[in-house]
């Protein structure tokens, strides 16, 4: 087939680049998840040994972990990945794409499969609390949780219903990664500079002031005064909290869609060294 | 407009790279036309893995403009799509063998060919399930070559192909890659390589650049059909080379060398005819010396 025949995906060589991604992704996703494995069988195993308060609180995704993983994928990706298709000489767009996608995909096949881990684990707890109940127990804290056999279903499908959101937050914060990871390579020092200095100047600027004034105010202060400037900080604090309960998923969201395009344009940018 | 089978390989007018206040190139101008085995040759830092870079998307220029097969290169599927470069640095991107490699590559060239690039790892005796980390450095460099050799880019660039490489594994490269390039008419290959005299009898015809810019362009031929050595007797070799562009001149045991540019090609049919002396062509490696000798003499001069 002539070169100019090929659609444009084959000529910009989109599919070598997935997988490239789809071997080394796999290879790392599948080393973390038999980790995990094994961690969740040496647990229930610990029942065996003579422990007796073996217990399972909860079969849903393991987010935390997936999204440090997204962290160390999105980093990589950006990094030593992205280095090793442009030396081959492939389009810029095709890597950015490939990195975006192989991400995506590798991270949601990733929190399947620790929701799977889970969901195995709390079954296994379950059928061990059959037959060693003294050792073994499902469990959970919530108040809308019920008891008995019903339990495990109910978490079961605790856990799935958590799963959208999760999947969703877990794509956001993986667009953030990469972009950081983007930045990173493209100039290592600027980057620490505004991720660490930004954070740490809007803190010093409004945080210690409000404090050392608190401080300073309750050298003087009567009873009176001093409770009226703690419920002026639960206030302050119960605001913050309102504003990441209500907004936050806003503005993650928000953010997560606009590293995408800014990732591009940083990573088509830099100069391969 | 040109048509498909005269459009240059490669093209780069003016072409200029700075870092910081160094310039890397600076204002290099040439073309490759397509179906020849090219050599891009240069000394250690005259620009040629800079050019490399800037052809290959790597990097941006500063100045001019770069082309393949027509159309610039900066991150264009038309123009990269074409191309595959083995740099000088193996990287295999944490994939563990050359089975592996080869089938991600297989997904990056259209035109792969895996039992090619299967024999070719045959004919360097390189094993296919072992980890690539466990490769020595000319292992990697041949396991590199076969990828860039299987992969039927239209351009296929090869930036110092012989580091690491032993003497029998360098043979068995340029045999390869003329083989190649016999099977496969209208592809063409670029070496980079400060490795002159060896890569000589593969070439159709060679850039020669120094400091950035291009010193010289053409076939072997064109190039040192105006450069000679002329050796005899003193007197003999004196009186045939009267008038001529003396480059060197070196007594051994009793006989004159001189390298001597010509005015025209007619003055080497000339002493040639006369019989008293020996003439021969020079080398593309010797004309490469004296040429970057001499734009020195000029720079220093300046």
């Amino acid at each position: 087939m002539r070169f100019e025949d090929m659609s444009w995906a084959k000529r910009s060589r989109l599919p070598g680049a997935m997988r490239y991604h789809v071997v080394w992704l796999g290879r790392l996703t599948g080393w973390v998840l038999l980790g995990l494995l094994l961690g969740n069988v040496l647990v229930l195993g610990l029942g065996f040994a003579g422990a007796d308060n073996v217990s399972v609180s909860d079969a849903s995704a393991s987010l935390g972990t997936a999204i440090a993983l997204a962290l160390y994928c999105a980093l990589i990706a950006a990094g030593s990945r992205t280095r090793f298709l442009l030396r081959f000489g492939t389009p810029r767009l095709s890597v950015w794409l490939s990195n975006v996608l192989a991400l995506m995909a590798g991270m949601a096949l990733f929190l399947l499969g620790t929701l799977a881990l889970n969901a195995l684990s709390a079954t296994g707890v379950w059928a061990l609390s059959k037959a060693m109940p003294d050792r073994y127990a499902l469990i959970s804290y919530h108040k809308a949780a019920p008891a008995g056999d019903a339990l495990l279903g109910w978490l079961l499908a605790r856990g799935l219903s958590a799963l959208p959101k999760q999947l969703l937050w877990l794509c956001e914060w993986t667009a953030i990664f990469y972009l950081l990871g983007c930045c990173l390579r493209r100039n290592k020092v600027v980057t620490l500079m505004v991720v660490i200095g930004v954070p740490l100047a809007l803190g010093m600027l409004l945080l210690v002031p409000a404090v050392n004034e608190t401080i300073a105010a309750l050298e003087d202060a009567s009873e009176g005064q001093i409770m009226m400037m703690g419920l002026k900080w639960v206030q302050w604090l119960s605001k913050a909290a309102r504003f990441i309960a209500n907004q936050w998923q806003w503005v993650q969201l928000g953010a997560a869609v606009a590293s995408l395009p800014l990732s591009y344009v940083c990573m088509r940018g830099t100069p391969q060294p | 407009m040109e048509s498909i089978n005269t459009t240059p390989a490669m093209r780069v007018e003016n072409l200029a790279r700075r870092f910081g206040k160094k310039a890397a190139l600076d204002g290099l101008s040439f073309t490759v036309a397509p179906g020849q085995i090219v050599g891009l040759l240069g000394r250690n830092g005259a620009g040629k893995s800079t050019l490399l870079r800037i052809v290959s998307g790597q990097l941006r220029q500063t100045a001019g403009t770069a082309e393949l097969f027509g159309r610039p290169v900066y991150d264009s599927a038309a123009a990269l799509g074409r191309l595959c470069l083995i740099g000088d640095t193996p990287d295999f991107g944490s994939l563990k063998n050359a089975r592996e490699l080869f089938s991600v590559c297989a997904g990056l060239f259209p035109h792969w060919d895996g039992e090619y690039a299967l024999r070719l790892a045959g004919r360097f005796g390189l094993p296919l399930t072992q980890k690539l980390k466990g490769f020595s450095r000319g292992m990697q460099t041949a396991l590199l070559l076969s990828v860039g050799l299987a992969s039927g880019a239209e351009l296929t660039v090869f930036d110092e192909p012989s580091l690491g490489l032993d003497a029998v594994m360098r043979e068995r490269f340029y045999d390869e890659l003329v083989l190649a390039h016999q099977a496969e008419a209208g592809r063409t290959f670029l070496l980079s390589t400060h490795l002159i005299d060896e890569v000589a009898r593969t070439l159709d015809s060679a850039v020669m650049i120094d400091a950035g810019r291009l010193l010289c362009e053409g076939t072997a031929e064109e190039l040192t059909r105006l450069y000679l050595s002329v050796s005899g007797a003193p007197e003999s070799v004196r009186e045939e080379t009267q008038g001529l562009t003396v480059l060197k001149e070196e007594e051994i045991a009793g006989s004159l060398v001189r390298y001597l540019r010509l005015n025209t090609p007619e003055d080497a049919w000339r002493i040639l005819e006369g019989g008293r002396v020996q003439a021969a062509h020079m080398s593309l490696q010797k004309l490469f010396v004296f040429l970057t000798e001499e734009k020195e003499a000029v720079r220093d001069a300046v």
